[in-house]
């Protein structure tokens, strides 16, 4: 008997990201922080030419949202590899739903690991996950932020040269689109790249140490965006 | 064969000419006769008289004649009251006898007596050549002057080989041979000086000036057509033209350059197409294994243990409750054997049963996505060296559109440049203002070509005859070599040279280059072994030795084909000679007592010796004209008067 997911590629990415999580002790992960975890996987995933299933993201009223990702997370549920926490917010308007991965969840990424090129996408997934929980539980700690845990990632995001792009030449619901190299997005990360490469200090590193630095450095130019943005007003 | 008569002279009879102190008359004897006289009284004269008396003055028939209208009147002074000065010539033309008297003033017959009778003085000339049977009055002249009567400084005929053939013709050839010989020499040398005027006329000329005017056509045209444009644009036509092989050359080595590239190219090509239909193989490879891999990772055991709960201890596993065995065979049956879902009976996929070992299945799909990287790198690789085949093609194509098109450029310069020679060098441009005459020319040039060809075998025809005539003679003058040379070195041997000869030569005619090539034969003296062919080959004495025994020979010869003997003056010259030739002269001469040729003497008093041993020839005293007897002698010549005398007395008592 078999449960496979319609979008096998996203359910892996889904699952690496619950299980890092998992790992860092952070059993949940927000519906919202999940989307835009994968949304800066994407955004930066040129940072080590990292292939990533094609995902389609549109402006939604919080950031940029994907319809396939959250299938994903609910057969994953239903087949019993990730389970859902309902939390209720502080006004109890609405609840939150929170997710973490279950041991046959835990058997599932572990086989999947087997691979090389499933190592790499968690790798990369791992690192923006970890990077997004660091400068979330930052951003938690700003005064006026309404949000809690990984929601706080989405401040980030709304500095997203693509996301911003999007918006402001889009309009509502219209796509965003990740892959064009000619996007600002791609050419900071290559612009990133470049001058993190020309680094002395990074000369004979691997790759991945290589890799992780630049990505450090994006989600830096985004938090002092962020900075800017909010002493701006 | 018919020979001339020569006239046979019997008596001269001179009257009212004050060059003479006293008319005289000499009757002819048969063998030797001696006129004796000093210098200046007239001897030379006489032999003058002589001829005239027979043909008149001689001068107007041809200027080499001396005896000219005014000959005899400026040696005297004529008394216009008296008779006019007169000679009258008796002589014989075989049986028939003439005698003429003739005015020395005027020329004129006085009168005429033919066979004893009166006869018209117009007639003397018709008269005189039918009976002698010679065509012509200036044959007789010839024979006269150059043959007959030799004066002292006289001709020579052995060196003169036109006179001497001339002369042959007349004497010792058939009696109408001179005649036609004559003719068709005249004919033909006329002919061809008419021809070669015609040439000159019709066809020098106009070629010369055809010549002018294409030569003046010439450059009406350079000037027309501007000679150096020409020479410009054919430069210039030469250069591109070498530019044009040169590109060409280049394009040649650029198409090749392609053809390479492009068949390098090619083979990359064929790599490329290979790895990414290997790197297809692999990657469907690698997306079938994953399948199985993620279809057997996503496999939740518990439905397995849920499964395992009902088949082994007939437990539900839905809500927990046992179950009979007959209800859990059937729901196992249901599954295992019929591959249907316990609970809505869809069909299951016989596979999914089966145990996926996804360890084994990561180390296949990793394995393979180790050599579909490699792969990736290899096509990179191609990837580069074909991008770079292909820039190098697109420069070479770039360069070959640019030599095609610098080639097109060319090729339409030099249309252009062809396009404007032809146009310089078209037919219109050759139009000159010449051309009409210079057409006109060339069509009469033609057509007096043609005329001139049939003129050439008209001259040509002539020119036989004359050939043959001339041949005719030479056979003639080489026959009679043999009866001639027979007198003449019985003279030689006796009088003057023992192995002395005479040779027949041949000369060709001086005159138009159409008669050039006719060579006469004549009468040349041998002796000592050489041929004497010129004068100057000969001293003086033997020279006039060899010309009178040439004439005697040549008159004995002709005497002896003849029945009437001629007669022959000589005016002695034997002053050039010496003691013994002297004497042998003379007795030369005095061999001709009994011979029936006339033989006149004329000699004067400056060797007694000779004058006595020519006197011992002579047959009486009536043989011997004294000169001092009727002529005017001057003051030196009275003083010598009794030596004159003396000597005639000496030379008459001889006898």
């Amino acid at each position: 008997m078999s449960f496979l997911p319609s979008n096998i590629e996203i359910s892996n990415d889904v699952l690496y990201i619950l299980n890092s999580s998992d790992k860092k002790n952070r059993s949940n992960i927000s519906k919202l922080g999940l989307q835009k975890i994968i949304y800066l996987a994407n955004s930066f995933a040129a940072v080590k030419d990292i292939i990533l299933s094609t995902i389609r993201f549109v402006i939604e009223k919080r950031g940029p949202y994907s319809k396939e990702i959250q299938n994903s997370v609910d057969q994953l549920v239903a087949f019993g590899f990730v389970d859902i926490d309902f939390q209720s917010n502080s006004n109890k308007k609405y609840s939150l739903a929170n997710y973490s991965i279950t041991d046959a969840g835990r058997i599932v990424v572990k086989n999947l690991l087997l691979l090389n090129k499933e190592k790499e996408k968690s790798w990369w997934l791992d690192l923006t996950t970890r990077l997004s929980i660091i400068y979330s539980e930052q951003l938690e700690l700003d005064e006026k932020s309404s949000n809690k845990g990984l929601n706080n990632i989405v401040k980030l995001v709304y500095q997203d040269l693509s996301f911003i792009d999007a918006k402001e030449n889009g309009y509502f619901r219209s796509s965003i689109d990740l892959k064009n190299k000619d996007s600002l997005s791609f050419n900071l990360v290559s612009f990133t790249k470049r001058i993190v490469e020309s680094n002395e200090k990074l000369k004979n590193k691997n790759e991945y140490f290589i890799a992780e630095h630049v990505v450090i450095t994006l989600f830096e130019f985004l938090y002092s965006k962020y900075i800017d943005s909010k002493n701006a007003g | 064969m018919n020979l001339i008569s020569l006239p046979e002279i019997s008596e001269i009879s001179v009257e009212n000419y004050s060059l003479f102190k006293e008319d005289f008359n000499y009757k002819f004897k048969s063998g030797l006769n001696l006129f004796i006289g000093a210098n200046g009284l007239g001897k030379t004269t006489t032999t003058s008289l002589i001829i005239f008396g027979l043909i008149g003055f001689t001068s107007p028939l041809d200027k080499k004649f001396k005896i000219d209208t005014d000959y005899f009147a400026s040696r005297a002074t004529v008394d216009t009251d008296i008779s006019p000065p007169s000679v009258e010539i008796i002589f014989s033309v075989k049986e028939n006898k003439f005698s003429v008297k003739r005015n020395l003033i005027t020329g004129d017959i006085i009168h005429l007596i033919f066979n004893g009778s009166d006869y018209d003085i117009n007639e003397y000339d018709d008269l005189i050549l039918l009976h002698t049977n010679i065509s012509d009055k200036l044959d007789i002249a010839i024979l006269l002057e150059f043959l007959l009567i030799r004066e002292e400084e006289g001709n020579y005929l052995l060196w003169d080989f036109q006179q001497q053939s001339h002369i042959l013709q007349i004497l010792i050839t058939d009696i109408k041979f001179r005649a036609k010989y004559q003719k068709a020499f005249n004919e033909f040398s006329s002919y061809a000086i008419e021809n070669n005027h015609f040439t000159d006329t019709n066809l020098s000329k106009p070629r010369k000036k055809l010549r002018e005017l294409e030569g003046l056509k010439e450059e009406a045209l350079k000037s027309k057509k501007s000679s150096k444009s020409v020479q410009d644009l054919n430069k210039e036509l030469k250069i591109k033209i070498g530019k044009k092989d040169k590109l060409i050359s280049e394009k040649k080595e650029v198409i090749k350059t392609i053809e390479y590239l492009i068949s390098t190219l090619k083979k990359h090509e064929g790599d490329e197409i290979l790895i990414s239909a290997e790197q297809s193989r692999i990657s469907d490879k690698i997306g079938d294994y994953e399948s199985v891999f993620f279809s057997g990772i996503y496999i939740d055991d518990r439905t397995k243990s849920i499964y395992h709960k009902l088949k082994h201890y007939s437990i539900c596993m839905f809500c927990n409750s046992t179950l009979n065995k007959e209800t859990t065979k059937n729901i196992i049956n249901k599954v295992e054997r019929n591959h249907k879902c316990p609970v809505c009976e869809s069909g299951l996929k016989k596979e999914e049963s089966r145990k996926v070992d996804v360890e084994q299945l990561a180390i296949e799909i990793n394995e393979l996505e180790k050599e579909f990287n490699a792969l990736k790198k290899r096509e990179e690789k191609i990837l580069e060296i074909t991008n770079k085949k292909r820039i190098e093609i697109q420069t070479s194509n770039l360069n070959l559109d640019r030599i095609t098109f610098e080639l097109n450029e060319i090729s339409l310069d030099i249309l252009e440049i062809e396009t404007k020679l032809k146009n310089l060098t078209s037919p219109e441009d050759k139009l000159t203002d010449y051309d009409i005459e210079i057409r006109l020319i060339k069509k009469n040039i033609l057509f007096f070509e043609k005329e001139l060809k049939n003129r050439k075998v008209d001259e040509e025809k002539l020119k036989s005859r004359i050939t043959k005539l001339n041949n005719d003679l030479t056979k003639q003058v080489n026959s009679n070599l043999a009866e001639i040379n027979k007198i003449f070195t019985n003279l030689s041997k006796l009088y003057f040279n023992e192995s002395c000869r005479l040779e027949v030569a041949s000369k060709k005619i001086p005159g138009t280059s159409q008669v050039r090539d006719i060579k006469q034969a004549y009468y040349v003296p041998y002796f000592d072994e050489k041929m004497r062919t010129m004068e100057k080959h000969c001293s003086t004495s033997q020279r006039i030795f060899l010309e009178y025994l040439f004439r005697l020979s040549l008159l004995k010869f002709y005497s002896s084909k003849v029945k009437f003997p001629p007669f022959l003056v000589l005016e002695t010259s034997e002053g050039a000679f010496d003691l013994s030739s002297t004497k042998q002269l003379g007795n030369s001469f005095v061999s001709f007592k009994n011979d029936p040729l006339k033989l006149i003497l004329i000699t004067n008093f400056s060797k007694p010796d000779f004058l006595k041993i020519l006197a011992k020839g002579t047959k009486s005293k009536k043989s011997i004209l004294n000169y001092l007897d009727f002529c005017r002698l001057n003051n030196g010549q009275l003083e010598d008067i009794k030596q004159y005398t003396q000597i005639i007395t000496d030379v008459i008592s001889t006898k």
